[in-house]
């Protein structure tokens, strides 16, 4: 993160890198549009609205690889802003509690069957509500003084999620088999079947948290190189802490409402692109949201091609683990090899 | 690989207990670990010896009022200790392997029931009466059971097999497969399910092929708690189920639990897919 990778940042620089992570990202989509489970032709989608090719594309395929797209982008770019947040390259969007919180009122919604009054809002809403609690605690105890303190608050993150633990294995205790099983699948991390309204609300809303990180970004250098540093070239570290903690926190909240606990896009992908375009977020950024988006739908594409003999359709979040984990590794020890050059 | 051994090891197990050596005595005190076993015992006449049942055990009314041993994966050896039980029924697709073992070891009696297809249910009904001393009983009680099953079978199969699934779970997805009792329950009934060539007997199952294997009928099975999500079905309009009215709602335990009112399931299958 050094200051001659953030001079190298040129407005024209940052365009050409966004534009092609974008390019990416489009790319992706389209592939896992054609790419899928029954062969359909887009021919016929198109013609006919009423024909079985159309009702595939528009209503199975196209919902789920948006969702993937948007849980995807959400994921990497609070990556991004919890390791800068927390100066360290290791945090991921789920260090702060976010994800325990989700989970267990997620698991908690399986016990109405996911049939509450709120229909097929029910999980969503509650893992969503769970995240916001989660959110609330981990800033009532992650402060010092009224400031918010990065390694305060990832200890109280740390628990709440252990915490989040034990109500999960609680409550199963109280759950159908069936139920069980469904609720599983979900913690796993799963872009299930999707509708079209449930998409549009995560990307409204997903929208408005990703352009608020977005502006934060050369705050975000700032940050990275120090508390004292952030001061001397004036930002107000107290206040951008609390923008970042929160926007990447109701951005990962959502992911999680709808997608489960999806692991590794917000650690591997930011990684990634680091090594490809360097530290400085207003490259970093805007390439990690389209680079996290490309990767989740690229994976969950995979994934529902990889079990197909099985007959079945497994949660995504055991391939992004698969995946994710060894390229880590990989990643890991070259940049350990570097240093030691 | 390991579970095949150990499912090996229970299955042994048991054979010795259901084994000549071991003189089928009269048993006064049962504990169920499973509802279906727990309807099973009823349909016996030996409900009113079952001193504790697992907390899903509701079938029939009168099982409500026994005693709860807590839950099927984890129950409470203690309290099945203190109900002194002659025999314990133990479901190895709800129990854990380790359960056995431990109920063993203080001494109980331990029945394990493994149902994986039709077959496996008339079976578990005998294994189930000859370990209580009700073998007539349950010799009866199949009998009867596979003569209504027969009957079903026989109005629905000159009808060409209706394309037919059978949603265990709406959101995400997840169906009845091949290589289970359900399965077996579709075909009775006159269906030919479009998830049958799938590995799994439960998988979470592709949205995509669904559609593309256009059932004619879709019987979701309810779980207790609350009503189940359709929404995820209803939003394809191409789905002929859809389109014709053919998505149908049923009590999911009539379906899912290999008791002897799966028979009333079959034949509520069988109404569905040919009217």
């Amino acid at each position: 993160m050094s200051i001659s990778k953030a001079a190298r940042a040129t407005p024209a620089r940052v365009t050409a890198v966004t534009l092609a992570a974008f390019g990416l990202a489009v790319g992706a989509i389209l592939a896992s549009l054609v790419l899928g489970v029954e062969r359909v032709s887009l021919a016929r989608a198109l013609a006919d609205r009423g024909s079985l090719d159309a009702d595939i594309l528009f209503s199975a395929r196209a919902p789920r690889v948006l969702l993937g797209a948007l849980v995807g982008a959400a994921l990497s770019a609070a990556g991004v802003a919890f390791q800068a947040l927390l100066r360290n390259p290791l945090a991921d969007p789920y260090v702060l509690g976010v994800s325990g919180g989700a989970a267990a009122a997620g698991t908690a919604a399986a016990l109405l069957g996911g049939a509450g009054l709120l229909g097929i809002w029910t999980r969503p809403a509650f893992a969503f509500g769970g995240a916001l609690g989660a959110v609330a605690l981990v800033y009532a105890f992650g402060r010092v003084r009224g400031a918010l303190v990065p390694h305060v608050a990832l200890l109280a993150g740390v628990v709440v999620n252990a915490l989040a633990g034990a109500i999960i294995l609680a409550l199963r205790l109280f759950l159908a088999p069936f139920a069980l099983a469904d609720a599983l699948a979900w913690l796993t991390g799963a872009l299930g079947s999707v509708d079209v309204m449930r998409v549009g609300a995560l990307a409204v809303y997903a929208l408005v948290a990703l352009v608020v990180l977005a502006t934060r970004a050369v705050d975000m250098n700032a940050l990275s190189l120090g508390e004292e540093a952030a001061r001397t070239v004036g930002v107000d570290v107290e206040r951008t802490r609390r923008i970042i903690f929160f926007a990447a926190s109701l951005l990962t909240a959502a992911a999680v409402a709808f997608a489960g606990p999806i692991g590794f896009v917000g650690i591997v992908v930011p990684h990634a692109v680091r090594r490809l375009v360097g530290a400085d977020h207003r490259l970093l950024l805007p390439a990690s949201i389209c680079g996290g988006a490309a990767f989740l739908v690229l994976t969950d594409t995979a994934s529902r091609l990889a079990f197909l003999a099985l007959g079945t359709e497994p949660a995504v979040g055991i391939l992004t683990a698969l995946i994710g984990a060894p390229l880590f590794l990989v990643i890991l020890r070259r940049r350990v090899g570097e240093r030691a050059l | 690989m390991k579970r095949l051994a150990c499912a090996l090891l229970l299955m042994m197990a048991a054979a010795c207990h259901r084994g000549p050596q071991a003189k089928p005595r009269e048993a006064r005190r049962i504990v169920s670990l499973a509802p279906s076993t727990t309807e099973i015992l009823f349909a016996l006449g030996v409900g009113d010896r079952v001193v504790g049942v697992d907390q899903y055990s509701d079938w029939p009314p009168a099982a409500a009022k026994i005693p709860r041993v807590g839950n099927d994966l984890t129950p409470s050896v203690e309290r099945i200790l203190a109900l002194k039980p002659d025999v314990i029924f133990i479901a190895t697709s709800a129990n854990s392997r380790e359960l056995p073992d431990e109920l063993e070891r203080i001494g109980a009696r331990v029945v394990i029931s493994q149902v994986e297809t039709l077959d496996d249910v008339w079976r578990d009904i005998t294994v189930t009466g000859d370990a209580v001393g009700r073998h007539d009983a349950a010799t009866a009680l199949v009998a009867g059971l596979r003569a209504r099953v027969a009957a079903t079978h026989a109005r629905v199969a000159s009808l060409p097999p209706v394309k037919a699934l059978v949603v265990v779970w709406a959101d995400p997805l997840t169906v009845v497969g091949g290589h289970s009792f359900v399965d077996d329950e579709i075909r009775a009934a006159g269906g030919d399910n479009i998830a049958g060539d799938s590995a799994q007997p439960y998988p979470q199952y592709s949205v995509e092929r669904m559609l593309a294997r256009a059932p004619e009928v879709i019987v979701v099975g309810s779980h207790k708690a609350g009503g189940p999500v359709l929404t995820p079905l209803t939003a394809h309009a191409s789905l002929p189920a859809v389109k014709n009215g053919r998505l149908h709602t049923v009590d999911g335990d009539l379906l899912f639990r290999p008791g002897p009112r799966l028979v009333d399931g079959i034949e509520l299958l069988a109404r569905l897919f040919h009217p």
